[in-house]
């Protein structure tokens, strides 16, 4: 793709459960790049957004691109270009976390020798524990596998759906640093988010999105960007 | 207006049936008047089989389309149609005592009737159980689509074993020997249960209808 | 296809390490037979005839083995939401569920593995009997079995009561599959010398391989 595609591209998507719908024509766009924010209350329709840009789930209609790749005719494309991260942590509990990212890196076609999956793991601070199987790990050491899991296959796009949560001071710096390595490497991150602080820290763009549509944007160093927050999601948004 | 018109036809229609089934066929020389149940139990094995081929049918298209009309067809006719697969086999029970003294045999139509019985059960236990009403709809699709791919192979399998282990046949097999009158009456019999069967489907559809209506307006209300 | 042997091995690698689901299968399987043995006590059955009931109890056997073992297959995958890592990856979702086929077909033969001699043991076999029909037979029911259980385990999943509503979905689907593999097991068994009419279980495999492989995105995707 070229350096002007955007990384993320979504036009008029809508996502019906039965009757209800969960988004009502999200249009949205996000520059390579360029580290990304969306806040919204629950039930808003962040996560539905960011499962319906993982290829997770599939949008009611309208047409989402990734790095140029459409989700609806090439989602393994679009699959091999994003590192997505909740907070499951997908990791197999019976392997050590040397032989699940082995083996993620076998799945994903990289052929990865273990002493670079040793060394991504030691950069996430799990050096001395590569031979454990998971089974006894804390959640702040499972969303560090996590984490070295999604960066795994170099993704040009993270989409992060509240990493934060249940994540101790450590693992919350570690994330950070790792993002902003991210950032300053080229990728493009969209990242949701409850917490205002931490989901502006590193963000140039904020968006807000209220019953299912972008109800605004703005840049993230912008005091118009609290205000705005503060509208929708603290008192209860627009009636 | 269809409904107007089903609302006297149906009735009619059963009046007409009873008629033909009690008066106007010729008594059995065998059976005697028992076997008169055979009209609707025939028909009723025949009208669940429709049903069946709707809810194929309705999942097939819901599964292509997505559109939530082809789904509410699908489960409406499947617990219609568990309804008369279970006449179905309530009259052969009622039927077997007593002529054959026995309440059950597994003789391949009954057989047929109780797995098909059977397959429309466990489609609507995994409709009640589905919490998320958007991933019900796509789940109940596929075990109807598999449901009625399943039909015709056990049709071929239990004919086959039957075939090998021969046991009385409880609807006396079709064509031993039946009065043209009595053809007459099956035929009354079978379109009188038909319509009733649309008339329930119909009925269904528009109770389903306004439960999602109401639905769709009471999460508009709560996130107000 | 290299993916899918990929999803394959570490599926054996987790279930080697933990060593429980294909273990439980086995014990599962001698229970039932053991069961079948008190339960058919009543009806006196002269010894001679015992033989003839081999095929249904090998059956019966492995049909609630299959049941088990994909159940604990499935809870493996829901564990940590090891399945969304998966639905994540660059594979097809018909070839993800391919995978789990696979994997699912070679616990339950090796449960299968040890029924049948189990069987042979209880039921007075005749060890010279042609072991080579037998043997097919009981590999194309139990794909059958990998092939609709899997999906089906998949479907059930989403349910509250997911262990339940396994057996409830599978077993009517799968009874003409048990039909046409105890008959066929009979004829392998038999003294004639008779190839078994496998076209049935053959069918079955097929056409539900299709459907399956053809429907599984709407099962995994929201």
């Amino acid at each position: 793709m070229s350096s002007t595609t955007p990384a993320l591209s979504a036009r008029g998507i809508t996502k019906n459960y039965g009757y209800f719908p969960a988004l009502s024509g999200v249009d949205l766009d996000v520059p390579q790049g360029v580290s990304v924010t969306l806040f919204g209350r629950n039930g808003a329709g962040k996560t539905t957004f960011l499962k319906i840009a993982a290829t997770l789930a599939r949008a009611s209609s309208g047409t989402l691109t990734v790095c140029g790749f459409d989700s609806g005719e090439a989602p393994e494309s679009v699959r091999r270009s994003i590192g997505f991260l909740s907070h499951n942590t997908y990791v197999y509990r019976d392997l050590t976390p040397l032989e699940n990212l082995r083996f993620f890196s076998r799945l994903y076609g990289l052929d990865q020798t273990d002493r670079e999956i040793a060394a991504l793991l030691e950069r996430v601070g799990l050096g001395d524990r590569l031979n454990d199987p998971v089974r006894a790990f804390s959640r702040g050491l499972l969303q560090r596998v996590g984490i070295a899991r999604v960066m795994l296959h170099s993704p040009r796009v993270l989409l992060l759906d509240e990493p934060y949560t249940g994540l101790d001071a450590n693992a919350v710096g570690l994330l950070n640093d790792l993002l902003d390595e991210a950032v300053s490497g080229g990728r493009t991150v969209v990242l949701t988010t409850h917490d205002l602080e931490l989901g502006l820290r590193a963000a140039r763009e904020a968006h807000i999105i209220d019953r299912g549509r972008i109800a605004y944007s703005g840049l993230a160093d912008r005091p118009e960007t609290r205000e705005a927050y503060r509208r929708f999601i603290r008192t209860g948004g627009e009636s | 207006m269809t409904d107007r018109v089903l609302n006297v036809v149906t009735p009619l229609s059963f009046v007409t049936a009873l008629y033909f089934a009690f008066v106007y066929a010729p008594t059995e020389a065998t059976m005697g008047t028992v076997q008169r149940i055979f009209y609707f139990h025939v028909s009723a094995g025949i009208t669940s089989y429709v049903a069946f081929i709707v809810v194929g049918v309705g999942s097939l298209m819901y599964l292509y389309s997505r559109d939530p009309k082809w789904d509410r067809l699908a489960y409406c006719s499947a617990e219609v149609g568990v309804l008369f697969a279970g006449i179905n086999i309530l009259m052969g029970m009622l039927w077997a005592k007593p002529i054959w003294g026995i309440w059950w045999t597994w003789d391949a139509r009954l057989t047929l009737q109780l797995l098909l019985a059977l397959i429309f059960v466990s489609y609507l236990m995994l409709g009640a159980y589905v919490a998320d009403p958007m991933k019900r709809a796509s789940l109940q699709a596929v075990v109807g689509l598999l449901g009625a791919a399943d039909v015709p192979i056990n049709y071929m399998a239990i004919r086959w074993w039957r075939g090998q282990h021969p046991e009385p046949v409880i609807a006396g097999g079709e064509g031993s020997g039946l009065d043209p009158d009595m053809y007459i009456a099956l035929g009354v019999a079978f379109v009188a249960v038909i319509l009733l069967y649309t008339y329930l489907l119909r009925k269904r559809l528009a109770i389903e209808a306004s439960h999602e209506q109401i639905g769709y307006l009471e999460q508009l209300v709560a996130s107000r | 296809m290299k993916p899918i042997f990929t999803l394959v091995l570490k599926d054996i690698a987790i279930e080697l390490r933990r060593k429980e689901s294909v273990g439980a299968m086995i014990m599962f399987a001698l229970l039932v037979m053991i069961v079948f043995n008190f339960a058919i006590e009543a009806a006196n059955m002269d010894p001679a005839v015992r033989p003839d009931l081999a095929p249904g109890v090998l059956w019966v056997a492995v049909t609630l083995a299959a049941i088990l073992g994909l159940n604990r297959s499935l809870a493996i995958d829901l564990d940590n939401d090891s399945l969304q890592g998966l639905l994540l990856a660059p594979l097809s979702r018909g070839s993800l569920y391919l995978s789990k086929v696979l994997s699912n077909f070679i616990f339950i033969l090796v449960a299968d593995a040890i029924a049948l001699p189990l069987v042979m043991v209880f039921y007075d076999l005749d060890p010279d009997v042609r072991l080579f029909w037998v043997a097919l037979v009981v590999v194309l029911g139990t794909f059958g079995f990998a092939v609709v259980g899997t999906i089906l385990a998949m479907v059930s999943s989403h349910t509250r009561m997911s262990e339940v509503m396994l057996p409830v979905l599978l077993i009517p689907l799968t009874i003409p599959l048990i039909l046409s593999s105890v008959a066929a097991t009979a004829t392998a068994l038999g003294p004639d010398g008779e190839a078994p009419n496998m076209n049935l279980i053959i069918g079955f495999d097929i056409i539900f391989l299709v459907i399956s492989y053809l429907v599984f995105d709407f099962v995994v995707e929201e």
